[in-house]
């Protein structure tokens, strides 16, 4: 018995030791003496990652300026050019009233738009005091800008980060006023000239300077940490170098002549001061104290700072008295709230709950929920809705290079089989438009005037089929053709993401509506990281699936140019290949929109996608909040975006 | 006995093996890669290189079959290193990652795990005393209800009733903003406030299998012949019933908690999406979508282990209760 | 313990012959008929095994019998397997679900023997379905009404005909997985309780190491290997990873019973090991393997309901419950309707199942059949 005991000790240890192993395992912090740093300084070579080992810039900046002629960029300080430009607005409607408005349809959503844009005034102040708590579906991937990589940390670096540029509610790219004192470019728009604002200090008290943003460049082109950053590297493609002058002075080469250069210096920073030394000493970015301090509560340039990280459930930002004084001046308008909590809560049914108990403050809402969950006097009780079509749009994917879908004429039957009325009116229930292709028809290059929207036309349908060859030979309801010597029906699988109502239906209609052509479709859904191993590898007939939209058309390029990494449907046409080409190239935009308008009629007539819908963008907003207005990708991913919203001192 | 725990651990670690290797082979072959959801970015300007994919592919021996790659991750293990997340959002080291959110989930399980004991015991030793009569029925067959509804029901309508409506409750989350603000002793009330309605229903549908588990080793004390004995030398039945009868049915008991030992650090899927409760379930279910290797293979690991843990633990308690059982 | 191999059906017999003492299972189903709640669960179960089976003659859109151009068809049992619906319907003549406007459009002569419930479990019922019937309301307004007894979802179909026809996915979850389960547990426990030696040490590696590997890894692996993924390898995987507890109970039960003088005898006679194990010894130990089973049933449609509601289950051609309140909780303030019903669905038959598990085991053990 004793033996036993000693045995069921032995046991209870021997468990208690592997939990501790488990659970108590502390990471070997590296140690950091001056002679180490120092060394560590000495051996790691910043220069290693420069994409053009060869080129030389000129030495000094008067060599520079000498042998170019600068035009000017447009600089904006954001906030006080909104402000300037709604100070004599008034509304149709007052927030008040706009707050009691039942929407039904667009119109009435814009009405509350136009209503609930408003900035304070003497007459009604903002209340500087304020929090604002914002909702967000799942936790930032890091703190680190650098690392940045889903929405949720596009808000968090939105709120925190110092940029170049940015782009105003147009989306058009702007050099942002808080941070740039002026914009150039030469003539080829092949070198861009910065000069930054001498009153800008990181969260520490130190000053922010051009080499900041030399250093971030280097970083992020580094051969030893390309593991480490996944998304922005790839931004920065074709810039040759970024070089600071002096501390003020920041000029940026490129590879080649193109508009789009003006949307690449929009990357985050990092403060050279602190990172230089420890990037030497573990490249790897994780396991030093400074890192994991950097992860709770980072160093950072922007309006806001951390005050607390907890995974999983919320950051609390706080309005940094450094960022709009300067040496005890105001040298930026002040940010209005005080606080910002992002409160992550990644179910999308309690976060409703939450917001319609009154303790959030703006979240976005799902589709279905949007005439049930979100239309009840609970609801209203604390919230309104708004609703603003965005430039996303949603589609079905044909793979082209399957034999079904290999022929234009095919692609276009199946988008006239399409009963578009009941997808889009009666499951989607009207919230969403119908969409005609990738650009939306108010983008500045879209073809005008706009291209006629597919129409659900069965005979049209029809006669496409029988054009392309497909009959039903052996008269069991579905059509066939020989391919390769080989008889193939006409049975494909529509292929979408597993678990979402909405998207199950829709596919069922699509099966549905293709049966009347003697098509059979076979709607099968996948686990999310399933579906996009499938897609990359083109294993599919069909996909549902959409694409987000910025407001330059070269980036989609990776998805409709011949073996581009987003191509998933293996469209190919060279003279798309040939059109993106140009447009990159072309300056003018007039003439850049012109190759994009050809671009789009292509992929109208060849419908590679058969597109569905422009999606709306969907949001419930505390009946307090004022001042939000939505671009055309969303209410937050512009400038001033966020930093317009408001609260109205209490009464 | 010591050269039979020896041996079972000896054992153990073979079974370990099988088991490591079975689900390392099963999620490399699951299609998907770390890499699949680092690349999906929205933001259609950056998608990461070629380059880069390469080179990640190969630091993590994701280009090797998952046999050679199953062997770096058994070197690691043996020099006591789990290796570290591959997912951009937490490339720390794994015993972190799982450290991290361990302590999340224990709060609830244990709490949930005394709370039931503390129940059910009460209960158990009832319906022994009462058993067959009118108010042990109602009993179980309430407790029966209980188990029968379905968790994730119940914690959408408590949700609703106290969360939203009386608003007693918080709807989400593990701790209140101003946390951060409060005294120890408010921290504490803090935590257990958004605790309350997870461990409800965490328990909730655990009470009539432990009741019913310990009626029926009570139901089978309480007709040896030393019960009978005591009650004959004037012992009054409560005190036969809860003084001799309980201690020898309180063994059993005892066993189970080791077979229940995985359970405790699993965590629940739903409850944790639910109550967005930073737990072990919501790391796991997370970690499985974006096939981060070795964070799977970290719970799995710890899994695996405590499952032979629990079941050696119940195996030596049973030689030590019944001598008639020995192990050589 | 000697007249255990009479078995159900000679209580028949037995009941003329009151002189002849019952059988164990005969016994043991006196007992069990005594408890009222066990009772119940059965008549429970057995009622929903009759909705399950009768789903489309209770609730459906498409005719039971129809005559149809000369011809008698029964389209409705398209709602147990697409396939099984007559082409002349779908790509045909395109009835596309719209049987009753259809048939008289196309053949005057017609005629058809409806369901009593004019619903669909996949589709909305539109205005032009059926002669002076409205369409199924929307959202919020599709609460419960005469024309839809348990309400309609987001998108107008009918609650109440989904959960009929769930009821197949539901009972068939419940079963076929336990069915696996039993069959791989029996046998493994079985033959490793018999042999015992190095045949159970590998056993019991097994089946520690099928109680390590996690369902959701398996289920995931499985759903996206497969070309096709349905509901069926949900049902396979919750079937292949449950069985440890049935195999470890039957191990111990064939351990304690193959110690018993009647198998000696029966190896005496020159009985194979499997006759022994399959025939003589399984029919005394079924009895206590019975209950986990039962509780397994249960389980096996929590988890699969669970798992639709995390979104990782698979497609099947009509809604589980599972998917019902996921949508439930998709409206749970103002759609009530869509998580109570199915939820109570849920739990009533995990409630019958487990009530009939206990009363198996209360029943079948002799220490607690006289409560």
């Amino acid at each position: 018995m004793t033996q036993a005991r000693g045995a069921l000790s032995f046991c209870l240890v021997f468990s208690l030791g592997l939990l501790v192993l488990a659970v108590g395992c502390t990471g070997g912090s590296t140690e950091q003496s001056p002679e180490l740093t120092k060394e560590a300084l000495a051996n790691f070579n910043y220069d290693e990652g420069l994409p053009d080992k060869d080129f030389k810039p000129p030495a000094t900046l008067e060599d520079l300026d000498s042998s170019v002629a600068w035009l000017n960029k447009p600089v904006v300080e954001p906030m006080a050019h909104h402000q300037k430009e709604l100070a004599n607005y008034k509304p149709a409607v007052t927030p008040q009233e706009a707050c009691e408005l039942r929407p039904k349809t667009i119109e009435d959503y814009d009405e509350i738009l136009a209503a609930m844009k408003i900035q304070p005034s003497d007459a009604n102040p903002a209340d500087e005091d304020a929090t604002w708590v914002h909702h967000e579906s799942g936790d930032v991937n890091s703190l680190n800008p650098l690392r940045m990589s889903s929405t949720s940390d596009f808000f968090f670096a939105t709120m925190t980060s110092v940029q170049l540029t940015t782009s105003n509610i147009k989306l058009e790219p702007v050099g942002d006023g808080r941070f740039v004192k002026s914009w150039q470019g030469n003539d080829d728009n092949t070198i861009h000239k910065f000069v930054i604002r001498d009153d800008l200090t990181w969260s520490d008290g130190k000053p922010i300077t051009a080499y900041d943003w030399e250093f971030t460049f280097k970083v992020l082109m580094h051969p030893k940490l390309t593991t480490m950053f996944p998304a922005i590297p790839s931004s920065l493609d074709k810039i040759k170098m970024v070089k600071a002058y002096d501390d003020h002075t920041l000029v940026i080469f490129y590879e080649m002549s193109s508009m789009v250069n003006d949307l690449k210096p929009e990357f985050p920073i990092i403060p050279k001061h602190l990172y230089e030394a420890q990037i030497a000493l573990d490249p790897t970015l994780t396991d030093s104290d400074f890192y994991l301090d950097q992860e709770q509560k980072p160093v950072v340039g922007g309006p806001y700072e951390v005050v607390i990280r907890e995974r999983n459930q919320r950051i609390i930002l706080r309005r940094r008295d450094d960022f709009y004084m300067h040496d005890g001046k105001q040298v930026r308008p002040k940010p209005y709230f005080k606080e910002v909590r992002i409160e992550i809560i990644s179910n999308p049914s309690q976060s409703l709950l939450k917001m319609t108990a009154g303790q959030l403050d703006d979240s976005e809402i799902s589709a279905t929920n949007w005439d049930t969950e979100a239309n009840t006097p609970d609801f209203y009780k604390n919230n309104i809705k708004v609703k603003h079509i965005a430039w996303s749009e949603g589609h079905i994917i044909w793979n082209t290079k399957r034999p079904y879908f290999d022929d234009p004429r095919v692609r276009r039957a199946m988008s006239y089989a399409v009963d578009y009325d009941t997808v889009l009116n009666v499951i989607l229930k009207g919230i969403h438009q119908q969409a005609n292709g990738p650009f939306h028809p108010t983008a500045w290059y879209a073809p005008q005037p706009s291209l006629p929207m597919y129409t659900t036309d069965l005979d049209q349908a029809r006669e496409l089929l029988a054009e392309a060859g497909w009959k039903d030979t052996d008269s069991d309801g579905i059509l066939d053709k020989e391919v390769n010597g080989e008889k193939v029906p006409f049975t494909f699988q529509l292929m979408h993401a597993a678990g979402v109502p909405t998207l199950e239906l829709i596919a069922k209609e699509y099966a549905n509506d293709f049966s009347k052509l003697g098509i059979k479709c076979e709607p099968r859904g996948f686990e999310w990281t399933v579906l996009q191993e499938k897609a990359r590898q083109h294993t599919f007939d069909a996909m549902m699936s959409g694409w987000g939209s910025g407001g330059d058309p070269f980036s989609t390029e990776n998805i409709y140019a011949t073996d581009e990494f987003r191509n998933y449907g293996q469209y190919s046409n060279p003279r798309v290949d040939e059109l993106y080409d140009l447009g990159f190239a072309e300056l003018d935009r007039e003439k850049r929109a012109k190759h994009y308008q050809e671009i789009a009629k292509i992929l109208h007539e060849e419908q590679p996608y058969t597109w569905i819908y422009y999606r709306a963008d969907l949001y419930g907003f505390n009946k307090k909040m004022r001042g939000y207005q939505f671009s055309p990708t969303s209410p937050w991913f512009y400038e001033p975006g966020p930093f317009s919203v408001w609260k109205a001192k209490a009464e | 006995m010591l050269t039979y725990i020896a041996r079972r651990i000896i054992i153990g670690a073979f079974t370990l093996l099988a088991v490591t290797s079975l689900v390392y082979c099963l999620i490399r072959n699951m299609p998907g890669t770390p890499l699949t959801q680092m690349t999906e970015n929205p933001n259609a300007k950056q998608i990461m290189s070629e380059k880069q994919q390469k080179e990640l592919m190969a630091q993590y021996h994701l280009d090797k079959p998952w046999i050679v790659g199953y062997g770096y991750w058994l070197a690691g293990v043996a020099q006591g290193d789990l290796g570290r997340g591959i997912n951009p959002g937490d490339r720390d080291r794994v015993t972190r990652i799982i450290g991290r959110r361990l302590p999340n989930t224990l709060k609830l399980t244990l709490t949930s795990f005394f709370l039931t004991y503390l129940l059910c015991i009460p209960m158990g030793l009832y319906s022994t005393a009462r058993n067959a009569t009118p108010t042990e029925r109602t009993m179980a067959i309430t407790l029966y209800i209980l188990y029968a509804l379905p968790t994730f029901v119940a914690a959408l309508y408590m949700n609703l009733l106290f969360g939203v409506k009386l608003g007693w409750m918080p709807i989400t989350g593990m701790t209140s903003e101003d946390y951060y603000q409060l005294s120890t002793l408010g921290k504490l009330g803090d935590t257990l406030h958004h605790a309350i309605l997870p461990i409800i229903c965490l328990t909730y549908g655990s009470l009539a299998y432990y009741t019913r588990f310990i009626k029926a080793n009570m139901l089978e004390t309480v007709q040896q012949d030393y019960i009978r004995t005591a009650l004959a030398k004037g012992v009054s039945p409560r005190k036969a019933l809860v003084v001799h009868a309980f201690r020898n049915a309180l063994i059993p008991l005892v066993t189970l908690i080791g077979l229940t030992l995985p359970t405790l650090l699993a965590g629940s899927v739903i409850l944790e999406s639910i109550y967005q409760w930073d737990g072990i379930g919501h790391l796991f279910i997370e970690k499985v979508t974006q096939r981060d290797y070795p964070v799977i293979m970290g719970l799995v690991l710890m899994f695996s282990v405590m499952t032979l843990l629990g079941q050696l633990v119940a195996d030596v308690l049973y030689a030590v209760v019944d001598p008639r059982i020995t192990y050589s | 313990m000697s007249d255990v191999q009479e078995t159900v059906e000679s209580t028949v017999e037995t009941k003329a012959k009151p002189s002849k003492s019952l059988g164990f299972w005969a016994t043991s189903w006196r007992y069990y008929r005594r408890r009222f709640f066990a009772m119940a669960g059965l008549i429970y179960v057995i009622f929903l095994g009759l909705v399950a089976i009768f789903s489309p003659m209770i609730v459906g859109t498409k005719p039971i019998i129809c005559y149809y151009k000369g011809s008698i068809y029964f389209p409705a049992m398209g709602y147990y397997n697409p396939s099984w619906e007559n082409a002349i319907f779908t790509t045909g003549d395109h009835f596309e679900n719209r049987y009753e406007p259809n048939l008289q459009k196309n053949d005057p002569n017609s005629w058809a023997i409806w369901p009593l419930i004019l619903q669909d479990p996949v589709e909305r019922v539109g205005d032009d379905w059926f002669e002076g019937r409205t369409a199924n309301p929307t959202d919020i307004a599709g609460g419960p009404s005469w024309k839809n007894w348990f309400g309609t979802n987001s998108v107008g179909v009918d609650v109440f005909a989904q959960l009929v026809h769930g009821t197949r996915i539901a009972l068939l979850v419940g079963f076929v997985s336990m069915a696996i389960a039993s069959a791989i547990g029996i046998f493994i426990g079985a033959v490793s309780g018999y042999y015992g030696g190095w045949m159970d040490f590998i056993l019991s590696r097994i089946i520690e190491v099928v109680l390590c590997v996690p369902t959701l890894v398996l289920v995931i692996a499985l759903l996206a290997t497969v070309v096709s993924p349905s509901i069926w390898q949900v049902v396979f995987v919750i079937g292949l990873t449950s069985w440890t507890g049935i195999a470890r109970l039957t191990r111990a039960e064939f351990m304690k019973i193959k110690q018993i003088e009647y198998v000696s005898a029966a190896r005496a006679m020159g009985a194979s090991p499997y006759r022994i194990m399959f025939v003589h010894i399984l029919r005394n130990a079924l009895a206590p393997i019975l209950v986990p089973i039962s509780f397994g049933i249960a389980a096996a449609i929590f988890t699969e309901s669970a798992l639709s509601f995390l979104g990782i289950g698979a497609n099947s051609e009509t809604p589980t419950w599972g998917d019902l309140l996921k949508q439930g909780q998709d409206h749970i303030l103002s759609m009530w309707w869509l998580s109570f019903f199915p939820g109570l669905a849920i739990f009533t038959t995990v409630l019958a199942y487990n009530l009939i598990g206990e009363g198996i085991q209360e029943a079948t053990d002799p220490r607690t059949r006289d409560a």
